[in-house]
Order: C-alpha cells, then structure tokens, then sequence
C-alpha cells in the first residue's frame, strides 16, 4: 500500500475540459461568490455612462446646492441620492460609478501590457540565456524585493500624475512577477522531449514558443494575471489616495476616499465610506478568485 | 498454545472522500504470537500499510476504521481493544508497546533535529527519566542495531547520516521503548541491496534476542520466506491467504499466492532455464472494484462462481486460512 | 561560507551603487527645482545664479558625484522648503515611524503567526475556513482602507480612541515617544493596527499553510507514531520547520512595512518620515525625497543582506554542505 491512495490521475489543466475546472473551482463557495461579484462589478463599471444617474464630471448636472447630502436625501431637482453627495453636490453614486470604471480601466490597461511585455522578457530570457538572461533575472529580482507601492510611487513622482502615467507605473511594477513566471515555465517545456524533436525538426524558434511553449505556460499566467488584477486596483487606489495616481478630472475609487476623507471626521462619512465599500468589494471579489485559482493549480495541496 | 499477542479481526478501513468510499483495508483477519515474526504481503496499493497505520491509530483524514477489532494482549492476559480506545490512551502505547519503522528513511527523520533528540524524546514521551537516562539508553540502543561511535552521532542531523544509516536510526527508535510489537513497512525497500541484506540479518537478530513480535510489511515474498513464521497475503485490501511460510510457501493455495511466489528467481537455477512468471494485469483501483474477487480479473481459474465475494475460510486447525472459491490443491483446509 | 558571505556583501553595495544613482537621476533631475525655489518676481540672472550655486548645470553624473560626496560625510543637503538640513528633519520625525512599525510588527506577528499554525493544524475546520477568507481580505485590501474603517468605526460611530496624531510624548535622551504614555499608546493604536493587518494577514497564510503542509509529511507520522504529545508533534516538530522561511519573510517584510507606514501615516496624520516624505513630494521638496529613497534603499539592501547571511549561517543544511 502506498501512501497516498487518493492521488487523482493528473492532466495537463490544458487536456481539462472547462466542465471540470468549473467543477473544481465551485468547490469554495467563496470563489464562486468572488467571480460573481466581479462579473456584476465590471459590468457595472462599463455600463456607468448608461446606469449612472448624472455624469458626475458635467458641470451642467451637477448642483452646488445640493452638497454634502446624506444617502437618501432628496435633492433640490427632486432627485434621490442613493448614496448621497460630496462637497460639490455630487451624486454619489454616480460618483463611484465613473470611479469603478477608472479604477478597472486603469487596472486592466496596466496589467495587459505588463502581462504582454513580461511573458515577452520572461520567454527572452528562457531562450537567450547566459547574459541576457542574467541580466533581465538581477533586474527582476531587485525590482520584486522591493515594495511595489514604493517603487510605484516614486515613478510617479518623477513622471507626475496622470492616467497614462499611472498606466506605465502600474505596468512597471508588475511585469517582474510574469517574466519571472514564464521564464520558469518555458525553461521546464524547452527541455520536454516534444520540444527537442520540433527543434530536430528545425522547426522555426518562433514557432516552438507560440505553438509549443506558451500555450504550457497559461496557466501560471492565468493565475499570476488574476492575482495582480486585484493588486493593480489596489495599488492604483493607494497611489490616487496619496495624490499620486489619477488626474483630478478623471477620479478612481482611491481618489474619491481621498477626496472624502476630510469630511469624515467631521461625521459626513458617507463621502467616502461609499467608495472604500466599493473598493473593499472589488479587491475582496479578485482576490477571492485569483486565491482559488492558486489553489487549483498548487500541486502541493492536491491530496 | 497462548492466547496471541495481537489479534485484527475483519478490520476495515475506509477513505470516505468525495467521490466514495475507498476501502482500503476490507476485511483483513491475522493473529500474531509474542516473539513471533508475521510477513505481511502485497502488491503496492493492497491495503499493508493502511493496516499497520490501522493498529497504531495513525490513519490520517478522511480515513477511518469502520469496522472490525485490533485486540492487543499483554503479559497478564489483560486485552484492549486498539481501535475502541481514545486518543489520550492509544498514545501511550504507540512508541512504547507498539513500534513502526516507516519506508522511506530519508523523510521519516526531521530534518531539523539531532538524532539524540529524536531518539531521548521516545523514551521521555512515555517513561519517568531523567535526561541523561534517557540518553544512555539511546547510545545504547543505537549500539545495538549497528550504528559506529553512537555518542559522537548522537549530535548529528540526519542529513548527516546515509540511507542505510539513517533506517538504522529508525529501527532504534522503534526498539528503544522494548516494544511488544514492531511493525516494519518495507523499512529495506529504499536502500541498496547491500544494505538491504546486512540490516535485515540485524532484524533477524534482534527479533530472536528480543522477544518482540514483528509484522513485516512487503511486497517482495522473498524478503520474509527467511524472516517470518507466518505469511498473511494481501489483495485489494484483503487478506486472501494466511498460513505458516514454509506451508504457505510450498503448498500455496490461493491463485494469487501461486502467482507471487512463481515471480521470485529461483535459486541455482540458470536464469535462462526459467521464465519469470508474470501474473497478467494491474492491481485494481481501489475505487470501482469489480463486484466478487477482485482477482478474478487476472485470475486463469476464475468461474461464473467468483462474481460472488469469497470468504476468509480457516481451517479446522486454525493455522491456515483462505479466500478463493477455486483453490488450488493441496491439503484441504 | 566566508566566500559567499563576501559574494553577497559585493552584491549588495553594487545593487546600492546601481539604484542610488537611478533615485537620484530619476527624482533630482526631472523638472526644474528652481519653480520651486526661486519666488516669482526673480530675475532670469537670479535664477542663472541659484542654478550655479546649486550646481544644477552641471552633467547628470558630476552632480551625483559631488551629492555622494556631501552623503559620506553625513550631509544631506538641505531642505528647499524649511531650510533645515534634511538629516536633522529625518531625525527628529524617525522615532514616530519607528515605535509604529514595531508595534505593527510585533502585533502581526503575535496574532498572525499563531493563528495561522492553529488553523494548519486543524485546516478542515471552520474557523481555519474563515480565517482563509478573512486572511485573503487582510492580505490584497490597500492598508488605506483599513484605516479609513477603523477610524469610521472606532473615531465616528463610536468615538473611543483619538483619530489623529501621537498624544502625549516622553521624551527619553531628547527623544520623544507616545508608546509610554497611555495617551501616546491610544493614539498609536489604530496606526499601528492598520499596518499591522496586511502582514498579519500574511504570517496567518504562511503559517497555516506551511503547517498545513509539513503535517503530512513521513516525519510528523512517525512522530505520532512514536506517541509523542500533540503539542510537543506541533511546536517542536512541525513549527521548526515552518519558522525558517517564516523569519525569513519577516525580515523581508520590514521593508514593506516601511513602505505601508508612509500611507498610514497620512491617514492618521502621524508625524513619522513618511508623512515627511508625502508632504515633501506635494511641496516638491526634492532633497528630501532623494535622502528618504536613499535611506530606504539604503535600509532595504541591508535588511536582504542579514537575512541572507542569517540563511546562511543558520540553515543546518546550507552550513554543512559549505563546510564539507
């Protein structure tokens, strides 16, 4: 007998229809409830101009009168305000609405080119080696022993506030942990015997890596990607929280706490408790899904 | 005769996971004298070491033993039932009346403590001793099962230690405590044959010297035809034949059985005169079973009467026993 | 093992040399300090004056030079806004950070850590569910937002510890601490709790799920096996093991840390270097910026560095296989 009887036949997660990892991934009910969220989220955050109650950035529709509303309160047009209104007389709502959207437009748009660039250093590095692969390896190590908040705050010092500004930092940041990823990805598959027999087969390097060795690497991507999704809204929201982030005309979930956050004290806390429940919600959610997604693919916890 | 030291009764432990139950131990019956050497047989996956976790109450989560009784006697014929026992109680035997020396020496040690300290907190663990008691025992045991300049080693981390070395350290802390009962999972399996061959003429000693009964889990029948008294032979988490080894070994009556032992090399014989029998298929998975002997599959004299679970039949003497609606010849049971 | 301790030392002042220069580059030389600097009624003259005197025309790397040059001999320059040397303003708002940070650490690991060997040991039960879940929440949410909650609860809804600043202050050798007052510790509780959470977060994971899965493994059987106590199978056995990446974390941490106290301290207007730092960044007070980021880089180079060494001195394994 040996010990461990209830091992499970293992597959490639390629070879697994989606029937089965959907399976799996229901098993924590958390998960489930974290992808729901973040379906409804994002919808929503795309759909802002359509659902939000007023576009919280024309002046024309915004009333000054009707400032520091509590939730609930009716405005001087006769309007409800859900969730209140800020020091301009701001819906609230809408507010967050338009913030969300930044956030995850920011949040998206970042990851998508430090994913894109990071698989591109990181499979570089694989087939390279010797200097390059040093060389990119000591400036992944390096930029991922620091704090990412840290190095993202200081490149937006030096670039200044802004939405493409806040993009790159993002990107910046993140594209260390998918180089790293794919790198150790494609160096186990560049050493498979299928990959030797293409390269006998003088098959073209190019396309070893987009046919062979990439598709093996997705689903460490997959679950890096989701990880640092929740960490790009996260980081973008501490950065604008700071000042540091977003343009002022164009207000993330960060800035809006921010923005809100001087009148906390004072007991007007809707201003910002309505944002920072959206962004608790948000990040909650993405973790939630990247955590199962770990799992799902952490061999060692399969008993 | 005297009563048995140990005595599993239909003992059966199942894995309850999500997609079933898995019986990994089904309805295994042996007895075991005191002193006495019990060969324990089977291919990987049969259910050995389950049983040996079973009699210790060490199998982990979601496995549990549902059904059956390990009775364990002692000097004064006072029996305890192992499995009916709390946790609190079944502590204080393990280690101290009943011993296990696990497979793999190289995982078995902690990597992070000295082997001085693994061997004294056996001994503290269930005795009234001082420390330096603790550690004279411990030196001396490690004596005994060979290992060279035991108070230098004393200090050593098992990374220190070869394979060989380090399932000597094993065995001592098994023997430390002057158990009634061993039980050896496949403790030769990781080791080279040199190895092999020296630790188990040790045990062999030390099973004559020492009085304490030893089950030896294995799947190589070879390794316990010299060792053991009796052999239990297990399929599919069943005991399918019991009786004492040279009995068992000459008149097997159990396909399986037959099978087994017609893949050992024979002695003296050139390899080329002979064919190594191979027994055709794979073990069963524990999960679908089919319904009846779970050997019939790879079975030559199974019949329509197979798709009918056999029972474990003893014979009017007690000292054999048997599972298979079409046993081999032999004297009948 | 000398060799490889010196190996890595060479690494570490060269990782040093390589990103002081990249801060420095990268904040001191973009934009123009003398918008800053010179009012709005200076002459162009003037202001050509002030940039020689300053030494802003020279080349990028002669400016560094003379800049490492003055650091090596303690000076920092001085602030563009108070005038002040930037090492005396450092100085004076460190201890603020630091009684923070440790009190943060010492209150995640303490709750962290021994939560998390609970949970391992136990990880099909409910509480270890939860505390997985709540520990995701602790761990991904920006350390912002935990305090903007804990001041809406406990400064708002109801008012029991004091929102912002440190309270009242000992002073001990001319420096002054909030931590040995009962007022100073009310103010530092909540600061301190929201920097604590991400990291607590952080050691219940590790621990839990090394734990979780040290206690499969062949040497935790055998110690049951051999009848040892559970507590002794647990804290000696299995949590030995767990503890040297663990402490290993830790030391890492305390860079991260640092970098949460900055947020921290804003919200809780907690007079430390971060603060410092974020409202020298808003006056674009640049020589105190460069002097934090190097002090940072500093501090975090030689953290890796004795964590490394310490790996290396203490790993039984790694000791040994140098020595043979």
């Amino acid at each position: 007998m040996t010990s461990t009887p209830l091992a499970r036949p293992t597959m490639r997660f390629s070879e697994r229809p989606l029937g089965r990892f959907w399976r799996e991934y229901s098993q924590s009910h958390a998960a489930v409830f974290g992808l729901v969220m973040t379906l409804i989220l994002i919808a929503v955050a795309f759909l802002a101009p359509l659902i939000a109650p007023q576009d919280p950035y024309d002046l024309m529709q915004v009333d000054f009168m009707d400032s520091e509303l509590p939730p609930g309160a009716i405005g001087g047009a006769g309007q409800t305000y859900v969730l209140g209104t800020d020091a301009n007389g701001r819906d609230m709502l809408s507010a967050l609405l338009f913030g969300l959207r930044a956030s995850f437009m920011v949040a998206l748009s970042s990851l998508g080119i430090a994913l894109v660039f990071g698989t591109l250093m990181g499979l570089v590095s694989a087939y390279a080696g010797r200097w390059v692969d040093s060389l990119i390896m000591r400036i992944v190590d390096i930029q991922m022993s620091f704090p990412t908040i840290l190095v993202a705050m200081m490149l937006m010092v030096t670039f200044g506030r802004g939405i493409d500004k806040t993009i790159f930092a993002l990107a910046v940041v993140q594209w260390a942990y998918f180089a790293r990823n794919v790198r150790a990805s494609a160096l186990v598959e560049r050493s498979r015997e299928y990959v030797l027999a293409a390269q006998l087969a003088q098959v073209p390097t190019f396309r070893i890596l987009w046919r062979h060795i990439l598709p093996n690497c997705l689903p460490p991507l997959m679950v890096i990607a989701s990880i640092q999704l929740a960490s790009a809204v996260s980081i973008e929201a501490s950065l604008s929280f700071l000042g540091l982030g977003m343009p002022v005309t164009q207000p993330s979930l960060g800035m809006l706490i921010s923005n809100g956050f001087g009148y906390l004290l004072g007991g007007k806390y809707w201003i910002s408790v309505a944002p920072g429940i959206a962004l608790g919600l948000t990040v909650f959610s993405l973790s939630l899904m990247s955590d199962r997604l770990r799992d799902m693919f952490n061999p060692r916890l399969k008993r | 005769m005297n009563r048995p030291l140990l005595e599993v009764r239909n003992l059966q432990t199942h894995f309850l996971t999500s997609m079933g139950a898995i019986r990994a131990v089904d309805d295994v019956s042996f007895s075991l004298q005191r002193g006495e050497v019990l060969g324990l047989v089977g291919e990987s996956g049969s259910g050995k070491t389950i049983t040996g976790y079973s009699i210790l109450g060490v199998v982990d989560e979601p496995g549990r033993i549902v059904g059956g009784e390990i009775v364990l006697r002692d000097t004064e014929d006072g029996e305890v039932v192992l499995n009916h026992l709390g946790e609190k109680q079944l502590r204080r035997l393990r280690g101290n009346r009943i011993a296990m020396i696990m497979q793999d020496p190289m995982m078995s040690l902690n990597p992070s403590l000295r082997i001085g300290t693994q061997l004294v907190e056996t001994v503290l663990a269930h005795r009234q001793a001082s420390r330096s008691e603790a550690e004279r025992r411990a030196v001396d045991v490690m004596r005994r099962v060979g290992i060279p300049d035991p108070e230098q080693r004393m200090q050593a981390f098992p990374h220190e230690f070869s394979g060989g070395m380090r399932q000597r350290v094993a065995i001592a802390i098994a023997l430390i405590n002057e158990p009634d009962l061993i039980i050896a999972d496949e403790p030769t399996t990781a080791l080279d044959v040199t190895t092999q061959v020296q630790i188990l003429s040790e045990v062999q000693k030390l099973a004559r010297e020492t009085g304490t009964a030893w089950i030896w889990i294995t799947h190589d029948l070879a390794v316990v035809a010299g060792l053991a008294q009796h052999i239990a032979v297990m399929y599919a988490g069943k005991v399918v034949e019991f009786g004492a080894t040279e009995d068992l070994l000459d008149h097997p009556r159990h396909p399986y059985t037959r099978g087994l032992i017609a893949s050992i090399p024979g002695e003296g014989e050139l390899a080329a005169d002979r064919r190594l029998h191979q027994i055709p298929g794979n073990t069963p998975s524990l999960l679908n079973l089919p319904e009846g002997c779970a050997f019939r599959t790879r079975c030559d004299r199974a019949g329509a009467q197979c798709d009918i679970q056999p029972m474990l039949e003893t014979s009017s003497a007690g000292d054999r026993a048997l599972r298979c609606w079409h046993p081999l010849e032999g004297q009948s049971p | 093992m000398t060799e490889m301790i010196i190996r890595r030392l060479l690494q570490s002042v060269v990782t040093l040399l390589v990103l002081s220069f990249i801060t420095f580059a990268g904040i001191y030389l973009i934009g123009n300090p003398m918008e800053v600097l010179a009012d709005e009624s200076a002459t162009a003259a003037q202001i050509q004056a002030a940039t020689e005197r300053l030494g802003l025309d020279q080349p990028l790397w002669v400016q560094y030079w003379h800049y490492m040059e003055r650091l090596f001999a303690g000076d920092f320059g001085r602030s563009y806004v108070t005038s002040l040397p930037v090492s005396t303003m450092i100085l004076q708002r460190l201890p603020a950070t630091l009684e923070m940070t440790v009190i943060s650490l010492l209150i995640s690991v303490g709750i962290g850590l021994p939560l998390g060997v609970v949970a391992g040991v136990f990880p099909k039960s409910r509480w270890s569910r939860g505390g997985s879940v709540l520990s995701v929440l602790g761990f991904s949410l920006p350390n912002f937002w935990f305090g903007l909650m804990l001041l809406l609860c406990l400064a708002v809804w109801f008012p029991i510890l004091p929102a912002i600043g440190r309270g009242q202050t000992v002073e001990v050798n001319g420096v002054a601490w909030s931590f040995l007052t009962r007022d100073g510790l009310a103010h530092l509780a909540m600061p301190a709790l929201t920097l604590a959470i991400g990291n607590m977060a952080l050691m219940f994971r590790l621990a839990k799920s090394g734990m979780q899965e040290v206690m499969l493994l062949d040497y935790i059987k055998l110690a049951r096996i051999k009848g040892l106590p559970s507590r002794r199978i647990v804290v000696v056995h299995a949590l030995r093991n767990v503890m040297i990446p663990i402490i290993t974390i830790i030391g890492l941490e305390i860079g991260g840390l640092i970098a949460g106290s900055i947020i921290t301290e804003t919200v809780f207007a907690w007079p430390g270097i971060g603060k410092l730092l974020i409202d020298s960044i808003n006056m674009l007070d640049r020589p105190v910026v460069v002097a934090y980021m190097l002090i940072f880089t500093f501090t975090f180079v030689l953290i890796n560095l004795i964590v490394d060494i310490c790996y290396i001195v203490l790993d039984p394994r790694t000791r040994e296989a140098l020595q043979g």
